[in-house]
C-alpha cells in the first residue's frame, strides 16, 4: 500500500560566518531508507535513538522536506504532490495517511478542549457537513473508549492513557487507511500501555488500517507488527516477518539488540552485551558498513564496503557481508 | 470507567469553551500577591472613572490661595492639604489617575501591537526575516529611549507651533504615549518571538500540520492563544512601567502642562518639600501604589497561567 | 537472616498542594540486608522514587516526611538533625539517579565533580582525590580516566555520563547505593552494559542496592529481593524468583502479565496483552479500602471497605491482600 523509495534526509553543517555559511559536511539522518508496507499490515520500525525512524516517519508526512526519494501511496507520488502546492490535492492526501505522536502531553493544545482537538480535522477539511459534527464526534470517542463526558476536558484534566486517545481519534476523524504510530506507548505507564495496544490492533482489525508502527521497544514491537525493519544510523540494516527476526536474526546489531532486551525471568540465561562501545554521532557515520567499528563479526570488507540491502531468504533482506 | 459503557449515545453535544479562563481566575485568587496587586490596579482604574465624583474640588481650582490658604496641611476642607499654588492636592491627585491610566493603557497596546507583530514574524518566519528584525530590534534596545523621548517631545512641540495641530487638546500627553508605545516594544517583541520559536516546535503544532491546516490558521488559532499568558504578564508589567517612565518625563518638566499628571504635581511642588511635603508625598505615593499594583498583578499572573505547578 | 543494612517503618511522605494532600508513600516498610539488592517497583504514583528519596531526606517541598522511622547503621536517620545527614548523603549511601545529564553539572568538569566529593567528604588532598577518581572512572568502565576528568558532560554520551554518574555515586565507598530509573533514558544496547556494569559492581565492591524502577526486565537481571508498590503502599515482598513465578498480589500478576514480552509469540490474529483496566489513582482522593480495588479482577465487597495489611505468606513473602488472607483495617 505504501512504498517507500531511496529515502534520504540530510542536514548540512554550516559554519557561521559573518555573512556567508559555509557547509562543512552533513549530518545524514536518513540515507537511502526503502521499506514497503503492505495493505492491512503492520510494519514495525526500530532502533535506537538517533537511527533516523522519526524523521524517516516525518519525512513521508512531508512534515520535513525530504533530500531526495520518493513516497508512494498506492502507487501515487505524494512528495510529488505536496511539492506541487494545491491545497485541495494536499488536503485529499492526509485525509489518507495520518500520524499519531509520541507523547500525549505535547501532542495536545492545552487551550483546547477534546472536542475540538478532535473535530480539528474535521473543521479544516470541511468534508463533513457541520451538522454532522456530533454525531461523528461521538463516533469517534466510542472508537477510541472514552466516554461522552471526556468531550468537555481539557488534557491537563486527563491522564495519559486518555491523552493517547484523544490523539488517536483526532488521526481518526479523516477515516484514513494509513496511520504512523510514533512510539504512541513510550511514554505511558506500563498498565496502560496494554490498553492502547489492544486499542491499537482492534482498531486495525476494525478499520483495515495500515501501521507504520515505530518504537526503540522491541517487545511491543513483537505484539503489534508483522513484518520489522532494523534501522541503525540511518539506514536498515534488515527487514524480515516478525517470527523469523524473532528467531533467527542475521544481521548483527539486531542480535545485539535482542539479547541487550532485558527479559522479565530471572532464570533467563544472561547473555552479556554483546556490542560494546558508543553509538557514533550522525556526524561522522563509518566508512564501509556503519556498523562495522562495533560489530563481533567485522571483516576487512566491513570497513571498506557498505553492504546493500539484499536478500537473504524468503522475505528477509539483510545488509551484511557477514550474515549469521 | 471506559471499560464499562453500556451504550454510546449517538451524539455529543459539542461544549463551548468554557473554563481555562475561570480557571485561571480561580488560581489568581488564591495567590495573594496577585490579588493585592489587582485590587490597587481596580482601584487605579474606579479612581480614573469617577473622578469628576470623587474629587472635592475642581483641580483647577486656586480658590485656596485667596484666604492665605495655600500651603496648608491636611485639614477639615482640603483632606490631603493645598499645595503652593492653592490647589487642593487630594483633588489632583485623584484626577491624575486618568491621565496615568491612559498613559499605561494607551503606551502598552500601541507597544504590545508592534511587539507582538514584529516579535512573533521573526519568530516564525526564521531565517533572514528573523535576524532582520533582530537586528532592528537591538537598535531600538541600544538607543538611549529616555534621553530621545524628552528631545522629540520638546521637537514636538516645537515643530507644531503654529500649526493647527497646536489645538489638539492632550497633544503633548498624545505623544508621550505614543512615544512610550514606540520604544516600549522591544521586550515584548522579544517575548514574543521566544515564544514563537518555542510554539512552532511544539508537538501540537506539528499535528495540526500534519491534519493539513494552514499556516495563517495554524498561528491564530494555536500559537497565539498559547503565547498569550506569558504577553499578558509582560503588558502588565510594562504598562506599570510606562505609567513611571511618564512620571519621569513630567517630573523632568517636558509633560504636557494642560493634563494632571502626578509626575507634573512633582515637578511643581517638590521646590516646596519642606514647607508643604504633602503635595509631594501624596502624588508620590500614588505613583508608586499604582506601580507596585501592576507589578503584582503581573507575579499573579504569571502564578495562575502555569497550570504545570499542579503535578 | 542478616541483619538488615536499612530498614524503613511505617513510612509516611506526604505532599501538601493547593488542590490537597496527596498521600505519595502511606505507611511503607522495608528492609535491605548486606550485599543485597531491592528492587522497588511500581507505575508513576506508586510512590517508589518519593520512597527513595525520603530515605536520604531528599524530599522536596511541598513534600514532607510525616511519620515513620529509618533506621540505618544503628540510628533513626529521621531522629537526626539535618547536618548529620550531610555525613551520610554520597559516603554512605550513593545515589544514581535517573537523568544522567540533569545530575551533573554542565558548567563543571567531570574531574572537578568527583574531586569535589572526595573532598568534602573525605578530605584528600586534591592529587589524591584525582587519583582516587580516575581509579573509578576506570573500575566503571571508562577509558582515558584522565583525558575524560577534564572533559565537560555534554562532550560525552548519555551511557558515558551515567558511568560517571555511577563512580561518583561510588567514590566515598558507601554501602548503600540508591539507584533511582538508572538506565530508562538509555538505549537498549547501551542499557545492557550498564546492567552489566552494574552487576559487576555489586558483586565486587559488595554494596547493597535498592534500585527503583518499572522495568521488569531490568529487575529480573539485578534484584535479590522485590518489593511491589502502588499507590503510596505495599502490594507484595519476596525474593524476585517468588515475585516472576509465583506472584501472589492481583497487581503483581496483573503487571506482569500486561507487558509485552520480546520472548514470547503473539499469534497473528485475535491477540490481546491482558491489560488491566482503570487508570493509575489520584494520590489526593485514593480510592477507599485497597487501593487497587477499582482495577483488580479480583476485587470483592470488602476490599472497598478495608485497607489490607501486609501479611506473611511464606518466610520471606508478604502480600496486602484480602483474597490471599491480609487482615484489613476499616478506612
Amino acid at each position: 500500500m505504501i512504498a517507500v523509495e531511496s529515502l534520504q534526509k540530510h542536514y548540512p553543517i554550516r559554519r557561521r560566518g559573518v555573512f556567508r555559511r559555509r557547509s562543512t559536511g552533513a549530518v545524514r539522518a536518513v540515507d537511502d531508507v526503502s521499506f514497503t508496507v503492505a495493505s492491512g499490515e503492520t510494519l514495525g520500525l526500530v532502533g535506537e535513538s538517533g537511527c533516523g525512524k522519526t524523521t524517516t516517519a516525518r519525512a513521508m508526512l512531508h512534515l520535513i522536506e525530504p533530500s531526495a526519494g520518493r513516497v508512494l501511496l498506492e502507487g501515487e507520488d505524494v512528495l510529488a504532490v505536496f511539492r506541487r502546492g494545491e491545497r485541495r490535492e494536499e488536503l485529499r492526501l492526509r485525509r489518507r495517511m495520518q500520524y499519531v505522536f509520541q507523547d500525549p502531553y505535547l501532542s495536545l493544545n492545552p487551550r483546547w478542549t477534546v472536542a475540538e482537538t478532535i473535530l480539528e480535522p474535521l473543521r479544516v477539511h470541511a468534508h463533513v457537513p457541520r451538522a454532522q459534527w456530533e454525531e461523528r464526534l461521538a463516533h469517534l470517542l466510542d472508537l477510541v473508549g472514552l466516554e461522552a463526558a471526556h468531550a468537555a476536558r481539557y488534557p491537563h484534566e486527563c491522564s495519559g492513557g486518555q491523552r493517547q486517545r484523544v490523539g488517536i481519534a483526532r488521526a481518526l476523524a479523516v477515516e484514513p487507511g494509513f496511520l504512523i504510530c510514533d512510539e504512541p506507548v513510550s511514554s505511558l505507564d506500563v498498565s496502560v500501555r496494554a490498553q492502547i495496544l489492544n486499542l491499537l490492533v482492534e482498531l486495525q482489525e476494525r478499520l483495515g488500517l495500515t501501521y507504520l508502527y515505530i518504537s526503540h521497544d522491541l517487545a511491543s514491537v513483537r505484539f503489534i507488527a508483522g513484518r520489522v525493519a532494523v534501522m541503525y544510523l540511518g539506514r536498515i540494516v534488515e527487514t524480515a516477518n516478525v517470527e523469523t527476526l524473532f528467531a533467527h536474526p542475521r544481521h548483527h546489531y539486531t542480535a545485539a539488540l535482542l539479547a541487550a532486551i532485558p527479559v522479565p525471568d530471572p532464570d533467563t540465561r544472561i547473555v552479556r552485551a554483546v556490542v560494546a562501545g558508543e553509538l557514533p554521532s550522525a556526524m561522522n557515520i563509518p566508512p564501509g558498513c556503519r556498523f562495522h567499528p562495533r560489530c563481533p563479526a567485522a571483516l576487512p570488507r566491513c570497513r571498506e564496503i557498505d553492504p546493500p540491502l539484499e536478500l537473504a531468504a524468503d522475505g528477509h533482506l539483510v545488509a551484511c557481508h557477514n550474515p549469521r | 470507567m471506559p471499560d464499562t459503557q453500556l451504550t454510546a449515545p449517538r451524539a455529543v453535544a459539542i461544549p463551548r469553551r468554557p473554563g481555562l479562563w475561570r480557571q485561571g481566575w480561580r488560581r489568581l485568587r488564591r495567590n495573594r500577591s496577585g490579588m493585592v496587586g489587582l485590587t490597587l490596579v481596580g482601584l487605579l482604574v474606579i479612581t480614573a472613572l469617577l473622578c469628576p465624583v470623587l474629587a472635592p474640588y475642581d483641580p483647577n481650582d486656586q480658590s485656596a490661595m485667596i484666604d492665605y490658604a495655600a500651603n496648608a496641611p491636611p485639614n477639615r476642607a482640603h483632606v490631603m492639604g493645598t499645595d503652593r499654588m492653592g490647589y487642593d492636592v487630594a483633588s489632583r491627585v485623584i484626577y491624575g489617575a486618568p491621565t496615568a491610566l491612559a498613559v499605561g493603557v494607551g503606551a502598552m497596546l500601541v507597544a504590545s501591537l508592534i511587539g507582538t507583530i514584529l516579535g512573533g514574524l521573526s519568530g516564525y518566519a526564521g531565517g533572514i526575516a528573523d535576524e532582520l528584525l533582530m537586528r532592528f530590534t537591538e537598535f531600538f534596545l541600544v538607543i538611549p529611549v529616555f534621553i530621545v523621548i524628552l528631545a522629540m517631545v520638546r521637537l514636538f512641540g516645537i515643530i507644531v507651533v503654529g500649526t493647527p495641530l497646536e489645538n489638539v487638546p492632550y497633544l503633548n500627553l498624545g505623544t508621550i504615549i505614543m512615544l512610550l508605545g514606540i520604544f516600549g516594544w522591544p521586550p515584548i517583541a522579544r517575548l514574543a518571538r521566544a515564544e514563537f520559536l518555542r510554539l512552532k516546535q511544539a508537538e501540537f503544532v506539528e499535528a495540526a500540520r500534519c491534519i493539513g491546516a494552514r499556516p495563517r490558521a495554524i498561528v491564530f488559532r494555536h500559537i497565539l492563544p498559547n503565547a498569550l499568558p506569558s504577553l499578558i504578564v509582560v503588558v502588565a508589567l510594562g504598562t506599570g512601567g510606562a505609567i513611571l517612565a511618564e512620571a519621569m518625563i513630567s517630573f523632568l518638566g517636558f509633560g504636557d502642562p494642560k493634563a494632571v499628571s502626578w509626575g507634573q504635581l512633582l515637578y511643581f511642588n517638590y521646590g516646596t518639600l519642606r514647607v508643604a511635603p504633602w503635595a509631594s508625598i501624596a502624588p508620590g505615593l500614588a505613583i508608586f501604589l499604582s506601580v507596585l499594583g501592576f507589578n503584582l498583578l503581573a507575579d499573579g499572573l504569571s502564578d495562575a497561567f502555569n497550570p504545570r505547578t499542579r503535578r | 537472616m542478616s541483619e538488615a543494612l536499612l530498614q524503613a517503618e511505617d513510612l509516611r511522605v506526604h505532599f501538601f498542594t493547593a488542590a490537597g494532600v496527596a498521600r505519595a508513600v502511606d505507611g511503607v516498610d522495608l528492609s535491605v540486608g548486606a550485599r543485597e539488592t531491592l528492587g522497588l517497583v511500581g507505575e508513576s504514583g506508586s510512590g517508589k522514587t518519593m520512597t527513595s528519596l525520603a530515605l536520604l531526606r531528599l524530599v522536596p517541598p511541598p513534600g514532607r516526611i510525616v511519620g515513620g522511622k529509618i533506621r540505618f547503621e544503628g540510628q533513626d536517620l529521621l531522629a537526626r538533625r539535618r547536618r548529620a545527614m550531610q555525613a551520610i548523603r554520597g559516603k554512605r549511601i550513593g545515589m544514581v539517579f535517573q537523568n544522567p545529564a540533569h545530575s551533573l553539572d554542565p558548567l563543571m568538569t567531570i574531574g572537578a565533580q568527583l574531586v569535589e566529593v572526595l573532598r568534602w567528604h573525605e578530605r584528600l588532598t586534591r592529587t589524591a582525590a584525582e587519583t582516587r577518581a580516575a581509579d573509578l572512572l576506570a573500575l566503571v568502565g571508562i577509558g582515558d580516566a584522565r583525558v575524560r576528568m577534564r572533559q565537560y558532560p555534554h562532550e560525552l554520551s548519555g551511557g558515558m555520563k551515567q558511568r560517571v554518574c555511577i563512580a561518583r555515586a561510588l567514590l566515598c565507598n558507601p554501602v548503600l547505593v540508591l539507584a533511582d530509573e538508572p538506565t530508562t533514558n538509555l538505549d537498549v544496547t547501551i542499557q545492557a552494559q550498564i546492567l552489566d556494569l552494574l552487576h559487576d559492581l555489586k558483586d565486587r565492591l559488595r554494596t547493597s542496592m535498592i534500585l527503583v524502577t518499572h522495568d521488569m526486565g531490568v529487575l529480573a537481571r539485578m534484584a535479590d529481593r522485590i518489593t511491589v508498590m502502588y499507590a503510596g503502599r505495599i502490594c507484595e515482598t519476596a525474593d524476585a524468583r517468588t515475585i516472576f513465578r509465583t506472584p501472589q498480589h492481583p497487581y503483581t500478576r496483573a503487571l506482569l502479565e500486561s507487558v509485552p514480552r520480546a520472548d514470547r509469540d503473539y499469534g497473528p490474529t485475535g491477540r490481546r496483552l491482558p491489560a488491566i483496566r482503570g487508570r493509575p489513582p489520584d494520590l489526593v482522593h485514593p480510592p477507599s479500602g485497597c487501593r487497587f480495588h477499582p482495577r483488580c479482577p479480583e476485587a470483592g465487597e470488602d476490599c472497598r471497605a478495608l485497607l489490607p495489611l501486609e501479611f506473611p505468606i511464606a518466610p520471606g513473602h508478604t502480600v496486602s491482600c484480602l483474597r490471599r488472607g491480609s487482615p484489613g483495617v476499616p478506612t
